[in-house]
Parts: structure tokens; C-alpha cells; sequence
């Protein structure tokens, strides 16, 4: 009798065989990624102080630098897009998406509301305009404020902070409807009403880790 | 004997892994286990990698012999090519080419030496920037001396101070005469490995790098000079005549009181780390009142007249002397960061002076870039300067890297004399001379 024959003829072998296939099979059907802001396709961080700039993160002495600590307060915007279709192979379905992010130091209790884009933003976006070139084309509401015009009239998430540390909030139904297309992928932008001060690791940080404090964990199984 | 004894003594003992192979069940496991691994790991870096370059011709790149060739500046205007050199090459400072109606460099150039204090004979002067002004015939040189600098700044020889950074050149003198030398003192720093130079298309700034705060030596920032009618920078106003202005000119140099009008403001610690290739690695005019300017970090805008945000830093992943080209009509800004060992460049992206989206990484495997990129923006291609290659690449229509690399050889172990001009549609590398 062959090794096969033997292992399989006996129950704990037939046992072992379908429980490891099991085990297996349902890693390949289930699956969930752990993805950053390191993996954004675009970014940009918009304020009121500095109309005209795509990176303000914060700064003061009349400098700003994308890299390092993002001052959020409600001045601030914040754009992340992830390029949702291309990290999830086609034919599955969203059982369920999560996003965590992580102050490092507030004031009050910041209040961060996160929302779908709607309107297309592009090369030179800022506070003023939702892009400058090919031609300078202005939001809805500078800011892009404008509720069911440059952004979703509601929110698809809220971080209320009242200690620092990761924060975690559902949003299945935007990933859903990016993925399936119902809704084109324009990303999010991330704002604070009421005026206080959370500061995050900037989420573009290439020579450190900060986007790594940005996750997104996406659970999907086969349709 | 309990029970499952039996079978745990054969499965182990007996089943080599590549037997278990022969399970379809393990085996279909183990490859989508694999897969899953190699899918996932890939997520964490999203880079473009690009295939292996193949070799290739370009009849628009012209080699031009030059020794140590670290920097060059073409002239559609003048019709000049200047080359300037390095350390290792001590018969000049600076090459000046002539170019002929189809671009095409004289066999021989014009050398020129620069000058530096009497005390400082045992050390070398060499060349870090080159700018043509866009129409008087003025070339304009910084060059370097390699007196060590640290931050604190160690002892340093006479006639250190007395350097002179910046010279002006009549290029309508043949041969080219020095017209001024200015910029010295402890306000500018020395011994090092870049240093960008230039004029907006105007000709009304020109932009100085590598200088600090004369309170803290590790503070760098650079800044520029308005420029007069006859190109000259300046410090003060004055109607006199250009005579009696450059002997003021020079007397102010003396006494070491000829600082830019207008500097980058203090940004040591994020923007203007210190390294070895300056404050300004390179700077490039974008319209009337901004610059590009790459530091440490990666890319700086500058836009001095902004009265609320004037400086604007984003970083990239490159480090290293980081240089770049600006596209004249799309957004995009290729930036390399030129180590010799770097295999990667970006594609940021500008709009008014304002350094917009996120930058996108290129990899280029066994890419060992030396030099800056340069856009031939009619040819639809981005040129990179490599180790003893240029790579080359098709772009499409917005300005995107497309299709497979090709590498060129050219006879220089790092291809860092690399311009494009405009008027000739070609581009020209410094090469060294063949033996």
C-alpha cells in the first residue's frame, strides 16, 4: 500500500487532510488586508490660512513642510484617496472596512468628521480651488465644504478624541460603493467643525513612518 | 497505546515535505498560501518598478568632452555651452563651448579659471552652478573652495573669508572676462558638493544657494539679488555708473555686506538639514516670482513675495544630493537623488510655484544614478544621468514615464553635466576625454 493510500485510509488521516483543507481554504475565500496611507494613490491637505496650498500640514515662520506632525484644527483638510480596486481582486464582496487614525496630541475634544469627495480634484488643489491646472476650476465651497456638490452630505465616519491614541470607525458602505463603482473613488477628506486641535503624524512621510498611523483593514470574501 | 499514536508515529517520521507535496489538498494549500503572502507583501510599498533597461541609441544627446564635468548651462541666445569642472580637474574652472547653427559644439573650448585668495593655494576652487543671464552676455559662476566646514566651523585658513562665491563673466570679451567676484565672508558656507545657481527668464533675480545664519553655522537657507540693467546684483541702490557701481559693489563685498536682499526664512531643523551639497542642491525658476529648489529632504518651493506661507517643503523618499528637471508645460517635476548607488526617480508635481499631489516613485533596477534628469519636452522624453549611461525614457502625454528604458553609454563614471536646449533639441552630457 502506497504512503498516499495509507494516510488517507485511515480516519485521522482523512481527518487531517479535510481540516487542513479547511484551514486553508477559508484563508483563500475570507481575507483581510491591513493597508496605510502609505499606499494612498493621492493626498493632499488643504487650509483656509494658506489658500493656495496643497500640503498644509502646518507650520509657522511662514513655512510649511508635508513632512513630520499634521496640525488638524478646523482650518485644515485633509484628502486620502485609496486606490480601493487595485488592492482588492475583483468578484468579492466588502464584509466589513475599518479606518484607524491616531492623534498624538489634542486639545479639547476634537471632533473628525470623514466624508466622500465627490467632485474630481487634481494638480494644484488647495482651499481655493479643487484644481489649477489644466484650469483653475474653484469647489463648490471653498474648502470643499460643499455638502452633496464637493463632498457626501453626510458623514461616513466621526472620531470624537478624548485621549490620544488609535481611534477606529467603521466604513464599509464607502469601500463598497467605490468598489463596486457605484460611486467614483475620489477619496476622503477628513475635517473638524468645531475648532480644536488634534495633531497626527503627517500620513506622507516617506523618510519616516508616520503613514503607517493611517490604516485601513478591509475584510472581504468571494461573491 | 492511546489511540492516535499509531498515526503520529508514521506522519512525521515518515512523510518528507516532498511528499507531502503530493497531497493535492497541501499542495493547492501551500501554493495560495504562498501567493497570498507574496500579494500582501507587495501592498505595503506601492512603486512602479520598471523592466530592466535595454541599450539603445540617441542621436539627440551630444557627449562633449570635458573633464570632470559637474555642471552644465546651455544659451540658446548666445549660442554657448558652458561646462564646469570639479576638483579633479585643475587646467580649468569652467569650459565654454561655441555652438554652431545645428548645436553643434566647437572641437575646442574656451577654458577659463576662476579666482581665489593668494592664501588658499593649496586648496582647489571648483564649480557647483552655471547660469547664462537670458540676454545680456553675462555668465554667472558659484564655485566652491574645499576648506572643510562643520557646524561649529573649525579653524579656518586665511583667505577663507576673503573667497569669493559668485563671479560675473563678460562673455562679450573674447576671451571672457571677469567682471566682479562677490558673496564671501561667514555668511556663506563652503566645501560643498552642490549648490544650484540661477536667473528667472526675465533676467530681473538671480538666485544664490549655500548660505546661513551668521548666528548658527547649521542654519542654512539661500536667498537671491535683484539685477539691474547691466546684470549686475544689487545690494544697494544706486544710478550711478556701472563702473563707479562695481567698485561699490566690491567695496560692500569687502566689508562682507553684500548678503541677498531677500532669504529663505529659517528652517534648519525640516527643510534645510545639513548635508553635504548645500542649502540649495538646485533651484529652478518657475514664472516671475517662484522658485523649485531641492534640499536634503527632497523638493522646496519658494515663492518670496508670498507674504503668508513664502517657503513650502515636501519630502522625498531619495536621499542624497537631490536634483531635478521641471517640465515647461505639464505639472510634472522628475527628481532623482543623485548617490551613484540610487536606483529610483519620482514624478512630483508643480503648478504656479505651489508643489502639488503626491510625488510617485520609479524604480529603476541596476538604474546607479549619478546625475539629473532633463526633460526633452519635443522629443516626449526624460533623460537621466547615470554611471556611465544615461537612461532614457518616453513620456506620454501628461508628462507620465511610459514604455520600457533605454541606456546609452556615455564614457564618465558619473554623468552629472547633463542640460537640455531648447532651440536646438538636444541635449548635451560632459563627458570625459577619451584615451
Amino acid at each position: 500500500m502506497s504512503l498516499r493510500t495509507q494516510v488517507i485510509s485511515t480516519f485521522y488521516g482523512r481527518l487531517s487532510c479535510v481540516f487542513m483543507s479547511l484551514v486553508f481554504a477559508s484563508t483563500v475565500s475570507a481575507r483581510t488586508i491591513t493597508i496605510t496611507a502609505e499606499s494612498c494613490d493621492e493626498m493632499a491637505c488643504i487650509s483656509a490660512l494658506v489658500p493656495r496650498l496643497s500640503w498644509a500640514m502646518g507650520g509657522d515662520n511662514k513655512i510649511n513642510n508635508a513632512h513630520g506632525t499634521l496640525y488638524f484644527n478646523s482650518n485644515t483638510a485633509l484628502f486620502l484617496r485609496f486606490p480601493i480596486k487595485d488592492l482588492i481582486p475583483k468578484g468579492q464582496r466588502i464584509t466589513k472596512a475599518e479606518l484607524t487614525i491616531a492623534p498624538n496630541y489634542i486639545a479639547g475634544i476634537p471632533e473628525i468628521n470623514v466624508r466622500r469627495l465627490l467632485a474630481e480634484w487634481g494638480s494644484g488643489v488647495c482651499y481655493q480651488y479643487r484644481m489649477t491646472y489644466p484650469q483653475k476650476i474653484e469647489w463648490s465651497q471653498p474648502g470643499a465644504r460643499g455638502n452633496s456638490s464637493d463632498r457626501a452630505n453626510k458623514n461616513s465616519a466621526t472620531f470624537k478624541f478624548s485621549k490620544v491614541g488609535e481611534q477606529t470607525a467603521d466604513v464599509t458602505e464607502d469601500i463598497e460603493l467605490w468598489y463596486t463603482g457605484a460611486s467614483p473613488n475620489r477619496g476622503w477628506i477628513f475635517t473638524m467643525d468645531i475648532n480644536n486641535w488634534a495633531y497626527f503624524l503627517s500620513p506622507y512621510s516617506p523618510q519616516s513612518g508616520g503613514s503607517k498611523t493611517w490604516k485601513l483593514q478591509i475584510s472581504f470574501e468571494p461573491l | 497505546m492511546p489511540l492516535y499514536t499509531r498515526h503520529s508515529s508514521y506522519l512525521p517520521d515518515k512523510i518528507k515535505l516532498t511528499q507531502l507535496l503530493t497531497f493535492p489538498a497541501i499542495r493547492f494549500a501551500l501554493i495560495s498560501f504562498f501567493t497570498f503572502i507574496c500579494i500582501a507583501s507587495s501592498w505595503a510599498q506601492p512603486q512602479i518598478t520598471l523592466p530592466l533597461s535595454k541599450p539603445g541609441i540617441c542621436n539627440y544627446i551630444t557627449p562633449v568632452m570635458a573633464s570632470n564635468a559637474t555642471v552644465a548651462a546651455v544659451s540658446d541666445v548666445h549660442g554657448l555651452l558652458a561646462i564646469g569642472h570639479g576638483v579633479a580637474f585643475s587646467e580649468a574652472h569652467v569650459s565654454l563651448f561655441k555652438l554652431d547653427a545645428k548645436g553643434i559644439p566647437a572641437p575646442i573650448a574656451t577654458q577659463i579659471l576662476l579666482p581665489k585668495p593668494m592664501e588658499l593655494t593649496k586648496h582647489k576652487n571648483y564649480v557647483l552652478g552655471l547660469a547664462f543671464h537670458p540676454k545680456l552676455p553675462l555668465l554667472y559662476v558659484w564655485q566652491d573652495i574645499n576648506v572643510p566646514y562643520t557646524n561649529p566651523v573649525p579653524p579656518v585658513p586665511l583667505g577663507t573669508l576673503q573667497f569669493d562665491h559668485l563671479c560675473i563673466l563678460n562673455l562679450a570679451k573674447d576671451p571672457p572676462q571677469l567682471i566682479t567676484s562677490i558673496c564671501r565672508g561667514v555668511e556663506f558656507i563652503h566645501n560643498q558638493g552642490g549648490g544650484g545657481l540661477a536667473i528667472d527668464a526675465l533676467g530681473s533675480h538671480l538666485y544664490v544657494p549655500n548660505l546661513r545664519e551668521i548666528t548658527n553655522a547649521g542654519s542654512w537657507r539661500f536667498g537671491r539679488y535683484p539685477l539691474d540693467a547691466e546684470g549686475l546684483p544689487v545690494v544697494v541702490e544706486s544710478k550711478e555708473p556701472l563702473g563707479i557701481r562695481i567698485k561699490k559693489l566690491e567695496d560692500l563685498n569687502a566689508a562682507n555686506k553684500v548678503s541677498p536682499p531677500q532669504l529663505t526664512p529659517i528652517a534648519y531643523i525640516d527643510l534645510f538639514r545639513q548635508n553635504f551639497y548645500g542649502s540649495a542642491h538646485m533651484i529652478v525658476p518657475v514664472g516671475k516670482d517662484a522658485v523649485i529648489s531641492s534640499g536634503n529632504m527632497g523638493l522646496m518651493a519658494w515663492r518670496p513675495d508670498d507674504k503668508i506661507m513664502p517657503l513650502q517643503g515636501v519630502p522625498m523618499k531619495q536621499a542624497g544630493q537631490v536634483l531635478f528637471a521641471v517640465h515647461p508645460s505639464h505639472p510634472a517635476i522628475f527628481v532623482t537623488s543623485c548617490n551613484g548607488t540610487s536606483e529610483s526617480f519620482s514624478r512630483a508635481e508643480q503648478v504656479e510655484g505651489f508643489l502639488t499631489l503626491l510625488p510617485k516613485q520609479y524604480i529603476l533596477p541596476m538604474g546607479k544614478l549619478t546625475g539629473p534628469p532633463i526633460i526633452l519636452p519635443k522629443q516626449k522624453k526624460i533623460v537621466l544621468g547615470g554611471a556611465y549611461h544615461l537612461l532614457v525614457m518616453d513620456l506620454d502625454e501628461k508628462a507620465y514615464p511610459t514604455g520600457d528604458p533605454t541606456h546609452v553609454y556615455v564614457n564618465t563614471p558619473a554623468a552629472k553635466a547633463l542640460v537640455y536646449s531648447e532651440k536646438f533639441d538636444r541635449a548635451y552630457v560632459g563627458t570625459e576625454i577619451s584615451k
